[in-house]
């Protein structure tokens, strides 16, 4: 099975059907994880085009220190990052928001199979930006603490507390909406 | 809008990258053929200081009208008086001298000094000049020696008169040196400065600021002078002079941390500098720095008037209302740049006195508020609750 790494070395080493794969395998997680940064899909999807064409131009050196994923995850963040730093206003999302939800919800469909993971996933908007990312990433990646703490650039011990109050948060937001959950 | 396919990404992202090759084979091409203008333009300099210096007398021939322009240059200096009365054996010896001289002269010159090069004398004592500008520049003491040590072997003073025009000539150029090295070395501290994206960044190494021009006068406002620099543009061109004198003063009413004022030589004006890494606590200290409750003129607000409005609206400020509420959150944390604020929900725009206008603030659905001032982003965090109180509640 391909697990990213090998690809990018392959693409590294010139095939450039390596990128095709990476891009088939991690497109679909990436936008839905740089969406919980900045909350507006077409945005997500364009940051994860950057972080793509970043590991392709810059070459960056994968150590296999972290799974390539959140590797991929991390470059990611710092291109939203970066982007944000350029100019402040590029990751203000407007509020007509809303008509971007049908491509969300496509998106969400194909990667999220499971109708109680994709509700919890929408209930995810109404909390805020770090909760978003952390329980993205626990959840819907099953991310360990570690992997997480490395790709927000937060030690272990914050990204505990932070997903404590992050799970409060969500239970406190589908308590108000009336969604029965289980512990 | 239709999101992309996995294909779609991959053709995309592919032709961005042929297109980043493409711009990246460009640049290095150029680059190499301006390195191989750069090194043969460089190689033709060599060459020609090269041959200039194969054509100097790889020995001076004692005859009279060289040891005459020897003379022309030894005679400025006071140690001539004491040397002239040598008798006729040491003419040999003025000769050992000169030889040492011209050798001295080949191993400066490859220091690149050509500035005194332009001092045009006869091709005889050619030798002589060139070593009295290039020892110069090392070391003022180490002339004086050489020329001293020329001086006490002169002997032959039968047509010391005859030459002094020349010899007035070389002194000026020595001294014209002479002060330039005392203007660099009496000024306060060096600074570096260059022309980036139409604005100019003054980076002080001793302090290590890095301090970004807002083309803003503020002669009005300048109070106390802080320091001044020498700056030497690295980037040359015809509207860049070789050195500017800068002054800094401090804004009165504004912390020199947050901003100063900066008055060139070579303009009228005294123009605003924002320090790049000025990064308040809080925003007490904020506005404190920026003295934000003095300066500050609100204008007005923009913000939906509903959720789905496409467009903003505008609405006037309840100033009164809006500085009491920072009053309240003083303490409100700086955040890092890092933080990804959220959605805006309403802009307040302002005139910063008179230093800036157009100047605004907004906060976010996060909690965040951020000033945008000067042309530098400061953000903090109040919390949703403050945010949703300044939409709501603080507009007339």
């Amino acid at each position: 099975m391909n697990n990213g790494e090998s690809s990018y070395r392959r693409f590294l080493a010139g095939d450039k059907e390596g990128l095709r794969d990476i891009i088939a395998e991690y497109r679909e997680p990436l936008i839905l994880y740089l969406n919980s940064l900045v909350q507006n899909i077409h945005i997500a999807e364009e940051l994860a085009e950057d972080t793509f064409f970043e590991i392709a131009s810059k070459r960056p050196e994968f150590s296999g220190k972290s799974t390539f994923k959140t590797w991929l995850y991390s470059v990611g963040r710092n291109i939203a990052a970066k982007q944000y730093r350029k100019s402040s206003k590029a990751l203000i999302i407007p509020l007509e928001s809303q008509e971007y939800l049908a491509d969300e919800e496509n998106i969400e469909n194909n990667f999220i199979k499971n109708e109680r993971d994709r509700m919890l996933h929408r209930s995810l908007h109404k909390l805020k930006q770090e909760y978003r990312q952390v329980l993205y990433l626990t959840f819907f990646e099953e991310m360990t603490n570690e992997e997480t703490a490395l790709i927000m650039k937060k030690s272990k011990r914050q990204v505990e507390n932070l997903l404590y109050n992050a799970k409060k948060a969500l239970k406190n937001e589908l308590e108000r909406s009336g969604y029965e959950y289980e512990d | 809008m239709n999101m992309k396919t996995d294909d779609e990404m991959y053709s995309s992202v592919l032709e961005r990258l042929e297109e980043y090759e493409r711009n990246k084979r460009r640049r290095n091409t150029i680059l190499k053929r301006s390195a191989a203008i750069i090194s043969g333009a460089a190689a033709v300099i060599a060459i020609g200081v090269f041959s200039d210096i194969m054509k100097a007398p790889e020995k001076p021939v004692a005859e009279k009208s060289g040891i005459v322009e020897e003379k022309s240059i030894i005679t400025s200096l006071p140690a001539v008086t004491t040397s002239t009365n040598k008798t006729e054996t040491s003419v040999i010896t003025s000769e050992t001298t000169i030889l040492a001289v011209s050798t001295s002269t080949n191993t400066e010159i490859t220091t690149t000094n050509t500035n005194n090069q332009s001092v045009v004398l006869k091709k005889e004592d050619s030798t002589t000049v060139t070593v009295a500008s290039t020892s110069f520049t090392s070391s003022v003491s180490e002339i004086v020696q050489t020329e001293t040590s020329l001086v006490t072997q002169q002997t032959t003073s039968e047509v010391l008169t005859e030459t002094i025009t020349t010899t007035a000539q070389t002194e000026v150029t020595t001294q014209t040196s002479t002060t330039t090295e005392k203007a660099c070395a009496t000024n306060v501290s060096d600074a570096d400065e260059y022309l980036r994206n139409n604005f100019y960044t003054l980076v002080v190494p001793e302090s290590e600021k890095i301090y970004t021009m807002r083309f803003t006068n503020v002669d009005e406002r300048i109070g106390e002078k802080i320091d001044t620099f020498v700056i030497n543009p690295k980037e040359k061109s015809v509207a860049v002079p070789e050195t500017i004198i800068a002054d800094m003063y401090a804004i009165n009413g504004v912390s020199s941390d947050f901003a100063v004022g900066i008055r060139f030589d070579i303009y009228d004006n005294t123009y605003l500098f924002i320090d790049n890494d000025y990064s308040p606590a809080n925003l007490g200290d904020f506005f404190k720095d920026t003295s934000f409750m003095n300066e500050t003129v609100l204008d007005i607000a923009s913000k939906k008037a509903k959720y789905k409005d496409p467009f903003d609206k505008q609405y006037p400020v309840n100033a009164e209302k809006v500085f009491s509420f920072f009053e309240e959150n003083m303490e409100a944390p700086a955040v890092n740049e890092d933080t990804i604020i959220g959605m805006t929900k309403m802009y307040v725009y302002f005139d910063y006195g008179t230093i800036g206008i157009n100047n605004n603030f907004y906060v976010s659905s996060e909690g965040y508020i951020t000033f945008k001032l000067m042309g530098n982003n400061f953000e903090f965090f109040i919390g949703k609750e403050n945010v949703n109180k300044l939409v709501d509640e603080l507009l007339t």
